[in-house]
């Protein structure tokens, strides 16, 4: 086990970048719930959490230790993207072409667990009334998820569609949910980062 | 790492890949880093080499400078003036063109020329000078060279002008007033270039001599002997070998009479050229077409006269080396042995 700290690996990825691995083991899962329970949107959050890091990795070597811990820098980063992509609409994907990171789409089992990691209870009255806004097919696709909160073959089974298609429904409708909750000015996390 | 959500695995291992790829291309970069600043390194002492090289005047640089120096000069392609040339007007700079030594002034045991040397000394003696006139000057000093070879008690022999800018002369004059006049030429402008030769042929001219007394005692024989000659077989005999005798003694003489010439007057070729003349006039002997073989040959001195003045320079620069390591190595050792005695 690493005992350096986030901000000793990210000095010291300057001339050794495995220690950067480090910091993203370390903190990895941290801020896809981050992104998830902002986004509410599983293949945005991924995208996102790739996205952050691979600029976190191209600018490592302008990063200055001024005494807090080098996390905060990271979700320094994090913030930027998140309000990129409320402003877009989309994920940027600058940075990992910069540094040569391959795309890659989100397996199907990630998003049930992406999702687990946003706590639906604080927002779901806010949801509710946020899913009238919503086109049909999401709208229903939404309540049997999140509202009823089906497994994702059921939801299917209700939607006679393929599991796949129910999925990218659940997908979209959060993330426009996440933007009109953005707007509105409703909170999707109970904590405040 | 310890998840489940496999896409952030998978992320994982492609950020491992890429840290390993930047590690071996930073390990690579670091070598190349090396060999950059060894590289510069060399190049550096190289430079500082050449550049004491040259200072010293070591190598055929500085010769191969000069000559070129030179030879632009009599080309009149431009170049400094030669290091002897004065300024116009300051004749007090100019060496001693004599080849004669001369006795001091005031010595009373003064080396003096004997009457045998005056008589026997043959030297044909030759000159040739390049000047840069001022602008709209050329008329006055074409006219200027031919007073001062008139002053001089000579003569143009022939001339050539160019345009209204530039020209050359060709002047003789008594080898007694050789010095005075390349004096007074040199005042008339800028030397460019300015040479001076002379050829002794006091051996030549001593052997056409003694070949001329024999010939004159063998002609003497020869008429004492048509006198005393009886038969018109003997009369003829002697007349023809008398013919022979008298043939090889007109083509002495007028071998004789050449080199009187050629030594009692001096030929010196002038070059005038305005400061701004568009083409520059190439002294009588000179080559005006240029020579790839030249080039190429002029090429290989230049190189070679660089490796030279770095070999010289680095010559200076060793034993400093040494001294160096020397002063490093003690003051590593006076270190080394600071913190033992402490």
């Amino acid at each position: 086990v690493d005992e350096r700290t986030d901000a000793q690996l990210l000095l010291a990825s300057r001339a050794e970048p495995a220690a950067f691995v480090e910091v993203y083991r370390r903190h990895a899962e941290d801020l896809l719930r981050y992104f998830a329970r902002r986004t509410l949107d599983p293949e945005a959050a991924a995208e996102l959490t790739a996205e952050t890091f691979a600029e976190a990795y191209a600018s490592r070597r302008t990063y200055r230790d001024t005494g807090a811990n080098g996390v905060a820098w990271l979700y320094g980063i994090a913030r930027h993207q998140l309000g990129r992509f409320f402003r877009s609409g989309r994920v940027d994907a600058a940075a990992r072409r910069k540094i040569g990171l391959p795309p890659t789409d989100l397996p199907l089992e990630d998003y049930e667990r992406i999702e687990d990691l946003v706590d639906f209870a604080p927002i779901r009255a806010a949801l509710a009334e946020a899913l009238t806004t919503l086109p049909g097919d999401q709208r229903e696709a939404l309540r049997l998820r999140v509202i009823d909160a089906l497994p994702y073959p059921e939801v299917a089974e209700r939607l006679h569609c393929a599991e796949t298609a129910a999925r990218q429904r659940v997908s979209r409708g959060l993330r426009r949910l996440a933007l009109v909750l953005q707007e509105e000015g409703v909170s999707t996390t109970a904590e405040v980062e | 790492m310890d998840t489940e959500i496999r896409f952030l695995r998978d992320l994982e291992d492609d950020l491992v890949r890429l840290a390993e790829a930047d590690a071996a291309r930073t390990v690579t970069r670091a070598r190349h880093r090396r060999h950059r600043t060894w590289l510069g390194a060399v190049a550096g002492v190289v430079v500082l080499a050449f550049g004491i090289g040259a200072l010293a005047g070591g190598g055929l640089l500085g010769q191969q400078g000069r000559a070129a120096g030179q030879a632009s000069a009599v080309l009149g392609i431009g170049g400094a003036p030669d290091r002897g040339a004065p300024v116009p007007g300051s004749i007090k700079a100019l060496p001693d063109l004599d080849p004669v030594p001369r006795a001091p002034a005031g010595s009373g045991s003064a080396v003096t020329r004997t009457p045998l040397l005056t008589d026997l000394s043959k030297i044909v003696r030759n000159g040739s000078i390049a000047l840069t006139i001022p602008d709209g000057s050329f008329d006055a000093r074409f006219a200027q060279v031919i007073a001062i070879a008139r002053a001089g008690r000579g003569f143009v022999l022939s001339s050539q002008t160019e345009g209204s800018s530039s020209g050359s002369l060709t002047i003789r004059v008594p080898s007694a007033s050789f010095d005075r006049t390349l004096v007074r030429l040199r005042a008339l402008g800028v030397p460019t270039s300015s040479t001076v030769t002379g050829k002794d042929v006091t051996n030549q001219y001593v052997d056409y001599r003694a070949h001329l007394q024999v010939l004159e005692s063998r002609r003497a024989v020869l008429l004492q002997l048509m006198t005393e000659a009886t038969t018109i077989g003997e009369t003829i005999a002697v007349e023809n070998e008398l013919n022979d005798v008298q043939l090889q003694i007109d083509q002495i003489e007028g071998n004789l009479r050449f080199l009187d010439d050629q030594v009692a007057k001096a030929t010196i070729d002038v070059s005038l050229t305005e400061q701004h003349a568009r083409s520059a006039v190439v002294l009588p002997g000179d080559i005006e077409n240029p020579s790839l073989g030249r080039a190429l040959q002029r090429a290989v001195q230049g190189f070679l006269a660089v490796l030279a003045t770095v070999v010289v320079g680095l010559g200076y620069l060793v034993p400093v080396a040494i001294l160096a390591g020397v002063a490093l190595l003690a003051v590593m050792l006076v270190r080394r042995r600071r913190p033992v005695a402490t």
